[in-house]
């Protein structure tokens, strides 16, 4: 039986040739799963350290792998380094001095590379706690060091190493802040994220670099707070650049789109500063900042430009919607007081004339004005339904009686259609769903629909509430619904219609009076249930419509 | 600049000056222009309006409302109605100064909400200041303010509404102003 004898723990400077060229030899030459080697700048022709012996090693162990090797690739050695890259994973870090090596067991290490003589000396070690503590160093390097491809790649498309720095000192932050827009070549993307960041920015000169860079033809983009005195400074900013090659242009950004407190520069897409705010209640911008962090790491950079990107699209496309909303809001106004008054004087007169009129003939005209002023003010109010729907900020949804809603969506379309026998056939039952006060309008104009699209004075209506559910195809995620079918005898709806309405409700509104262009908006935008439309009886369009409704159950 | 004509007979009972702001409709500024005070007699031999509804005394209505075809036709059903006389303005500041010097006394005013300058809630609450008794319907197209016009007491008409309508709200209106001279 063969007795194995465990290794004397020990921990000593090697000073003999024989005993320094056996611990290196022993050291790589043994069978170990793993070697982390650091050194600085190997230089192929005159190998030495360790460096040498890491060398000898690495081209005795190829395809072995398990090496894991730090050193600084330069212009000089990336061929070597790159021979190398075939048999152990390298990564570069700039100005690296360290000159070890550490397995699982062992540590091995020369004072520096030219120091080393076969006399020595050589700091070995196999105890634990020295082996340990050097493999935590050695991970702290190799998480922060660049993969040698990245950096081969740099060296040869001519670009400069990554830089990664991260400062303390206010009046260093300042002068690279300044020296970055001064420098911009092609653009500046730049997010304030305060009121005082933005004047202090100014004090220090920031502001007019900003200008002088769009007047020598960079485009410069600006987010920050939607404060009056910003959105006043960044016009006139605007306009005084106008006839330039570049341009500055100032979007505010909601605060809930900036919950940061930093100031994000990305200038060319090559370089970011990230600069804290220590401190917002200082005016000084020595006294506000806290640290910064500077870099020209590609995917560092990629990722701030992101950043500031997604930012501002979010910022463009609510400034899209406010327009959009204002615009809606302008609508309602013209169709609530304008159009209406018109409406009222047509409505007015045509009723005195009614009443003045004894011409039979005569009295047919007047009637056909009355019902198209009547018309025309059913066509309105369910504008103003829509405009008002679109135009909400905020919509508040909670617990509404559907049954409720459709039975008095029904009453007031029998009230206001006095010369049609509206039979309606419902079977309700209790039901809940998520919707708010505006439920009723999309049923009101369903049933205001069948009822204008249903020829001869009878109106067959059937109204059925059942249950459904539908799962979600990306989440899987069940959803339980109240549905609403509505079945009419009317003309119907062609199937190209059908589709226009289930796919964007503003192409559906021709011809259909609006009606279903706010059942859209209301059921499938507000309230994100499903509205499908369907033949009464199958391929046959012209027999009538069924209007499913889907709304979320509460 | 535009300047509009009243389209109705006006009998004179006194021209009143008024001095108006600029309205949306081109009105000069500063112009002098009449408030003016209806009273044709020519019958509108209406089905709901036949009968004239203030014919045991004359009463006195006013009505504001910047949409001059609209003046026109409520001029015309309220003159059926035997308002004597028919007082009408285009702005709020107009009918209230014409009160509070004395010039009308409105026991009925119909008004729009929405006026050139001051609106028609706001000359309401004014006018009712000088004379309390005055009975207010409020006649527009913004459903926004029937909360506030009938928490004031006075009665909301929403436009567009009907002749039948119109003159049913007026009726209500009168049966509620005690009996005077």
């Amino acid at each position: 039986m063969k007795t194995v004898r465990p290794q004397r723990a020990r921990t000593e400077v090697l000073r003999r040739s024989k005993d320094v060229t056996g611990t290196i030899r022993k050291f790589f030459g043994d069978g170990k799963a793993r070697v982390d080697i650091c050194v600085p700048a190997l230089a192929p022709n005159h190998p030495k350290g360790i460096a040498g012996a890491a060398e000898a090693y690495l081209s005795a162990a190829k395809n072995r792998g398990g090496i894991r090797l730090l050193t600084e690739i330069t212009g000089e050695n990336i061929d070597y380094c790159k021979s190398l890259m075939k048999t152990a994973d390298v990564r570069h870090m700039a100005n690296i001095k360290g000159n070890f090596a550490v397995s699982e067991t062992e540590y091995l290490a020369t004072p520096s590379s030219s120091g080393f003589s076969p006399r020595g000396p050589v700091l070995y070690s196999n105890e634990a706690a020295f082996v340990r503590h050097h493999e935590l160093l050695f991970e702290v390097l190799w998480m922060n060091a660049t993969p040698a491809s990245k950096r081969v790649k740099e060296i040869e498309e001519g670009l400069g190493a990554a830089k990664n720095e991260l400062h303390y000192d206010p009046l260093q932050v300042q002068r690279l802040y300044l020296e970055m827009v001064k420098g911009a070549k092609s653009e500046v993307m730049l997010l304030l994220p305060t009121v005082p960041a933005f004047h202090r920015d100014e004090a220090i000169g920031v502001i007019a670099l900003l200008r002088a860079a769009a007047n020598r033809g960079v485009e410069v983009s600006v987010l920050g707070p939607a404060d009056q005195s910003l959105v006043k400074a960044f016009p006139a900013l605007d306009s005084r650049d106008k006839g330039v090659a570049g341009s500055v242009t100032y979007k505010a950004i909601s605060d809930a789109s900036s919950p940061n407190t930093a100031t994000v520069l990305v200038v060319d897409r090559t370089a970011s500063l990230i600069i804290e705010e220590k401190d917002a209640s200082r005016s000084s911008f020595l006294d506000a900042v806290g640290a910064a962090t500077y870099t020209t790491s590609e995917p560092t950079v990629t990722a701030n430009i992101h950043f500031f990107e997604r930012l501002r699209e979010e910022t463009e496309l609510r400034i899209k919607e406010e327009r959009s909303r204002k615009d809606a809001v302008l609508m309602q106004d013209i169709l609530a007081h304008d159009m209406t008054n018109y409406n009222q004087v047509i409505k007015l007169n045509a009723e005195v004339l009614e009443n003045k009129v004894h011409d039979e003939g005569l009295l047919g005209l007047v009637r056909t004005i009355l019902r198209a002023a009547d018309g025309a003010g059913s066509l309105i109010q369910r504008a103003k339904s829509l405009s008002k729907a679109m135009s909400q900020e905020k919509v508040v949804l909670h617990e509404v009686d559907l049954s409720r809603s459709l039975e008095d969506a029904l009453s007031l379309v029998k009230q206001s259609n006095p010369g049609r026998t509206v039979e309606s056939q419902q079977s309700l039952t209790p039901a809940k769903v998520v919707a708010d006060e505006m439920l009723g309008e999309a049923f009101v104009n369903i049933l205001s629909n069948a009822v204008e699209y249903t020829e001869g004075t009878k109106v067959p209506i059937q109204i059925r509430l059942d249950e459904t559910e539908e799962t979600a195809e990306d989440s899987g995620k069940k959803q339980d619904y109240w549905r609403v079918t509505i079945t009419d005898h009317g003309r119907g709806i062609i199937d190209e219609k059908k589709r226009l309405v289930s796919r964007r409700h503003l192409e559906s509104a021709k011809g259909s009076g609006l009606g279903l262009s706010i059942v859209r908006a209301l059921v499938v935008d507000r309230y994100s249930g499903r509205l499908e439309l369907k033949n009464r009886i199958d391929g046959d369009y012209t027999k009538g419509t069924s209007v499913e409704v889907w709304l979320p159950r509460a | 600049m535009v300047t509009e004509s009243v389209a109705f007979s006006v009998k004179s009972l006194g021209t009143v000056s008024v001095f108006t702001r600029v309205t949306a409709r081109g009105v000069p500024k500063e112009a002098e222009r009449p408030l003016s005070r209806v009273a044709d007699t020519s019958s509108l031999n209406s089905r709901s309006t036949k009968k004239p509804i203030t014919e045991r005394s004359k009463r006195s209505l006013a009505i504001v409302e910047d949409e001059q075809d609209l003046l026109s036709i409520y001029s015309r059903v309220t003159k059926e109605l035997g308002f004597d006389p028919v007082i009408v303005a285009r702005e709020g500041e107009d009918i209230v100064r014409a009160v509070v010097e004395g010039r009308a006394s409105p026991d009925v005013v119909i008004i729009d909400y929405r006026l050139p300058g001051m609106n028609g809630i706001e000359a309401a609450k004014r006018i009712l200041k000088h004379r309390p008794a005055t009975k207010v319907i409020v006649a527009s197209a913004d459903d926004s303010v029937r909360e506030e016009s009938i928490s004031l007491g006075f009665t909301f008409l929403q436009k567009p509404f009907s002749l039948a309508a119109f003159s049913d709200r007026i009726r209500r209106v009168v049966s509620q102003l005690s009996e005077g001279p």
